[in-house]
């Protein structure tokens, strides 16, 4: 290699990629790491063993489905009409509210929802004027599954833009000018021609809310347990081993769930053909 | 506008529905704004009366103002080291096809992908077992904070390296600079906009970020984040709106000194090539 090149790229390799490998080789010594024991298989089994685990990654895997098929159900139509805009204020407007949340911490935006769910917030006092409620919204998994839709929908709604900005209008003129119905221009030709953009933002939002602790953990009030505060629990038990078990078995998941929705974005990109 | 087969009936359902969805994402914040003058100390809605007296609480309770300070220091930090180390590589990545290119940028590129209260578990046990005094420390914090900006902060840059012209790095070079020279004239003062908004996003992710910090922090160095955490789990009094609201107008400043110091069409350029690139990997 040209030796300038090496002067380039040492400082990232040293500071950034060297503790980073370091560490994740860290956590899968010591998930083998029992007591002073070192090669002791105690924590794996010990993890794969306990129905209480398997709940939990349950509970995990099953908030990642609910909060990516609601996300991606709103993001889906609310890209369409983003991309559809024509008013350039309309367009700065639109655009700074739905992606200027992601600028502002996830702790305020955790906090709002609990103003507006709690049972004298906003949403219970309202519906109350037309004699509903109240509904307990927090300390379940309702409040954490409708924030966690609110922090997510920026990482939707962006990857569907840019497809739906892909495909040419005269695609459309065309299928109806061919004859297609309405119906049949959008699950023949525009949606086939969406996917890839729908299944790379399901992959961005489901790996992020597998991930996610500082929603569930605040607006579950203890009650949602999940993966990640089942790992930030472990640390303050000082079970250093076991929480190194679930740490790789998150990590697991997610790269999982990245991979494989890369080969169906790869598959729908082939089926579907490339706009443009 | 309308489009071919489309009722004004159309319009109107796809103009409500997107009205409806920008009420949903502005609702939470708008509240937390309003609620910053809310008296009731349970946050009861409507307001029945109005108050400042929470701001006043705010600006005597000393563990956000220690917060707040470590959070600046390590963001400032964040940023600078991020581009220190982001623009060298960025410009390498895409400037030469060099042995090891391709694992480079994934492995730089990886921290996004995982989770990060896994990243901040594992540094956490990479500090106590290589025995490193990076524990508690607004280094070993700032040192996450890089990793996990890197990523986006090289997307961005090397979308702007591909856009800047080999030809007059080459000149300089003929006209006798040295490589240093000929990068620091040549093409340092065409990535303004991508520093600016490569530095805005590193100087953001790092101030507000919880979940890998959460297990680097000790009780004597916390960031402002991190006790705001700790203090909306035991109580939720308006306080913290007041807190919230700081917060959001200090961000609206921070991203008004980035779109003053970039040009503003120049930044949405290198936005838009960041975008695209990063759907690229």
């Amino acid at each position: 290699m040209k030796q300038h090149i090496w002067w380039l790229v040492t400082p990232a390799a040293l500071l950034v990629v060297l503790p980073f490998v370091a560490s994740l080789l860290t956590i899968g010594g010591h998930s083998l790491v029992v007591g002073d024991q070192f090669g002791n298989f105690d924590n794996w089994s010990g993890f794969l063993a306990d129905v209480f685990n398997w709940q939990v990654v349950w509970a995990t895997l099953r908030l990642g489905f609910v909060v990516t098929a609601i996300t991606v159900v709103v993001a889906y139509p609310t890209a369409a009409a983003l991309a559809r805009l024509q008013n350039r204020v309309a367009i700065a407007a639109s655009y700074t509210v739905i992606f200027a949340p992601l600028l502002i911490s996830v702790i305020v935006r955790t906090y709002g929802w609990f103003l507006l769910l709690s049972d004298t917030g906003a949403v219970n006092t309202t519906i109350a004027q037309i004699g509903l409620g109240p509904y307990r919204l927090i300390y379940n998994e309702k409040g954490a599954v409708i924030a966690l839709v609110h922090v997510l929908l920026p990482f939707a709604v962006f990857p569907l833009l840019s497809t739906f900005r892909q495909i040419p209008e005269h695609y459309r003129e065309a299928a109806l000018d061919l004859g297609a119905r309405r119906h049949e221009v959008f699950f023949k030709v525009m949606f086939p021609l969406s996917l890839p953009g729908l299944l790379a933002a399901a992959e961005i939002v489901f790996a992020l809310a597998v991930s996610s602790f500082v929603t569930p953990t605040l607006l579950g009030g203890g009650r949602i347990i999940v993966l990640s505060k089942l790992i930030y629990d472990n640390i303050g038990d000082l079970q250093w081993g076991v929480a190194s078990v679930q740490a790789l078995i998150l990590l697991a998941m997610v790269t999982l769930i990245v991979t494989g929705f890369r080969q169906l974005i790869q598959l729908a990109k082939l089926r579907g053909g490339r706009a443009s | 506008m309308r489009r071919a087969g489309e009722s004004i009936a159309d319009v109107w359902l796809r103009n409500v529905f997107l009205i409806i969805v920008l009420v949903f994402m502005a609702a939470p914040i708008v509240l937390v704004v309003a609620n910053s003058f809310n008296a009731s100390s349970f946050n009861a809605w409507p307001p029945r009366e109005w108050t400042t007296q929470w701001y006043e609480k705010l600006f005597s309770y000393a563990p956000f103002w220690h917060g707040a300070m470590h959070s600046l220091v390590i963001a400032i930090t964040t940023t600078v080291m991020t581009l220190l180390v982001g623009v060298p590589a960025a410009f390498a990545i895409a400037r030469w096809d060099f042995p090891g290119r391709t694992i480079l940028r994934s492995l730089i590129h990886a921290p996004m992908v995982v989770p990060r209260v896994v990243i901040g578990f594992a540094l956490f046990m990479f500090f106590i077992s290589a025995r490193l005094p990076l524990y508690g420390t607004w280094e070993g914090i700032a040192l996450s904070h890089v990793m996990l900006s890197l990523p986006i902060a090289v997307t961005i840059l090397s979308a702007n390296f591909i856009n800047i012209d080999p030809t007059l790095e080459e000149a300089a070079r003929d006209l006798g600079a040295n490589r240093v020279q000929a990068f620091t004239s040549a093409v340092l003062p065409q990535l303004r906009s991508g520093l600016f908004v490569a530095g805005t996003f590193a100087f953001i992710t790092s101030f507000d970020e919880v979940e890998t910090t959460l297990f680097l922090v000790s009780p004597s160095l916390n960031t402002l984040p991190i006790e705001m955490y700790h203090y909306l789990e035991f109580q939720q009094d308006p306080m913290i709106a007041a807190a919230s609201t700081v917060l959001i107008v200090c961000t609206l400043f921070v991203v008004l000194a980035a779109l003053l110091g970039g040009h503003v069409s120049e930044m949405r350029r290198s936005l838009s090539d960041g975008g695209d690139t990063a759907k690229a990997y």
